[in-house]
């Protein structure tokens, strides 16, 4: 069988300086080349958990995580982490010096580094905008530079926790539109972190659920069949939400108790 | 348009000038002048200074100060950093650190004289004491504040351990060792008074302590005056540099 591009097998991670349950526990999770998986589940189900795990900022306490087959040994450009906020934008450089920081640590010659924010800056709809500093920009404009920032690198995984959380409605609408659009011209692998179902169904191949933490890990898959892009009054949709809704809400009361 | 600025801008600080000089012309006129000399005795004073050496007294005094004050910051700056990158320096220096930061420099006067004679040394030696500390702790803090998701999108993107360093924590950090550099600096404008009244020769410190002897009190009042100035000059400096070094994300805007 070919190699996923990531794969958790029997993934248990427990925050042993605070002594609690484990998170996560046996956390099985494959995501297949180019595809563009969804997690979701109420907060506090160990979502982040997975996607730090993969990103390689911490170690999983037993079973192992697979990037392209190859132990996660760390942090690396090939797998491009959408943070939630917007904390992690450096608050000094401009919009174009941050989304040219990693071509800058590969030492990309200037020439062709100018090239690539012209590109990324168009990709994400920004031109004109970037000698903005990020407190000059709105909300989702500077999800948007988080997003050309990790696409500078061409990483063939992006880990995207919540990017759009903390955006207004209309924002967010139009922001799974153009990750949809910028997706399918780059077609890496996604996993892409939310709560919310709808947002799932707009964006995912496939939808994975997580139980109510701790000890979580998945408890049920939707593959959403409907095509690109995707109409959120599609019947299928609708019908998708009614049941992903419903598993949902069994793990929401279950993470009240 | 104007009006309105000048009225929001300019006369607040007129007035809190106004109001000063009038309080002080007030007291002055309430007590015996040896101890409290009215307004124009000050000036005059001034005036007879200052067609002597009072400029170069000022100069000596900023010189000593900058000496001190310069050595000490270029010390302390890759000292903090490395303590808050390097947890085992941390625990190295971070006792000794403490400990000193709590020893006032004027009790390390005698000390001074005694190592260094009553010179020019002794005297950078004391604004370098009280310097140094302070801008280590500023700068320390800096790197242990830096935001995590920073480091992290960094080695995202492929930054190892030297590169998330100057890329991110470096940056982070010079705001608040320039925070720190500015508290400092009203430590060392503290500490050269009492340097200079007991280790100088020359300078603001010194002129005070000879108007004392002299009981010239509008001397005293003069060089307390200046080193107000002196201070709100040099604090002018420190903010127009924290502001430009990224002062907003170390909550100084």
């Amino acid at each position: 069988m070919a190699s996923a591009a990531a794969e958790f097998s029997g993934v248990s991670k427990a925050f042993t300086a605070r002594g609690d349950a484990p998170a996560i526990e046996n956390f099985d999770l494959r995501i297949e080349e180019g595809e563009f998986v969804c997690l979701l589940g109420p907060s506090g189900c160990g979502k982040t958990t997975a996607l730090t795990l993969l990103a390689g900022f911490d170690r999983p306490s037993s079973g192992s995580v697979l990037h392209r087959g190859r132990p996660v040994a760390g942090p690396a450009a090939d797998r491009g982490v959408v943070f939630q906020g917007d904390d992690s934008l450096m608050p000094w450089l401009t919009a174009t010096e941050n989304l040219l920081l990693g071509p800058r640590i590969r030492r990309v010659p200037l020439g062709e580094q100018r090239a690539i924010a012209e590109r990324l800056l168009a990709l994400v709809g920004l031109v004109g905008h970037g000698d903005k500093y990020p407190r000059e920009l709105s909300g989702g404009m500077k999800q948007r530079i988080q997003i050309a920032r990790v696409l500078a690198n061409e990483p063939d995984m992006l880990l995207m926790d919540e990017p759009f959380a903390a955006l207004d409605a209309q924002t967010r609408t139009h922001m799974q539109d153009e990750l949809v659009r910028i997706w399918s011209e780059a077609r890496p692998a996604v996993l892409f972190i939310t709560h919310d179902v709808h947002e799932a169904l707009i964006l995912a191949d496939r939808v994975v659920v997580m139980r109510a933490g701790p000890r979580s890990a998945v408890r049920t898959a939707f593959n959403v069949e409907a095509p690109r892009p995707r109409d959120r009054s599609d019947p299928r949709i609708a019908a998708a939400y009614g049941e992903i809704q419903r598993v949902m809400a069994e793990e929401f009361r279950r993470a009240r108790q | 348009m104007i009006r309105a600025r000048f009225v929001e801008m300019v006369l607040p600080y007129l007035l809190s000038v106004a109001i000063m000089l009038g309080l002080w012309q007030l007291a002055a006129t309430q007590v015996n002048p040896l101890f409290f000399p009215r307004l124009e005795t000050v000036w005059r004073s001034f005036w007879s200074l200052a067609s002597g050496d009072l400029g170069a007294q000022i100069l000596v005094s900023l010189a000593r100060i900058l000496a001190g004050f310069g050595i000490a910051s270029l010390a302390a700056v890759p000292i903090g950093l490395l303590m808050g990158t390097v947890p085992a320096v941390h625990r190295l220096l971070g006792g000794p650190v403490d400990f000193f930061r709590f020893i006032p420099p004027i009790a390390m006067i005698v000390l001074a004289v005694a190592w260094f004679g009553a010179s020019d040394v002794a005297i950078v030696f004391l604004i370098g004491f009280s310097t140094i500390f302070i801008v280590t702790i500023n700068t320390e803090a800096g790197v242990l504040h830096v935001v995590r998701n920073r480091i992290r999108a960094a080695q995202m993107m492929g930054a190892g351990f030297w590169q998330v360093f100057w890329l991110v924590v470096l940056p982070s950090a010079i705001p608040h060792a320039l925070i720190g550099m500015r508290i400092a600096m009203g430590a060392a404008f503290s500490t050269i008074v009492s340097a200079e009244m007991i280790a100088g020769d020359y300078g603001l410190g010194y002129l005070l302590q000879e108007a004392r002897t002299t009981l010239r009190t509008g001397n005293i009042f003069v060089g307390i005056v200046l080193l107000g100035m002196l201070g709100i000059m040099t604090d002018r400096v420190f903010r127009f540099l924290i502001d430009r070094f990224g002062g907003e994300h170390a909550g100084s805007r």
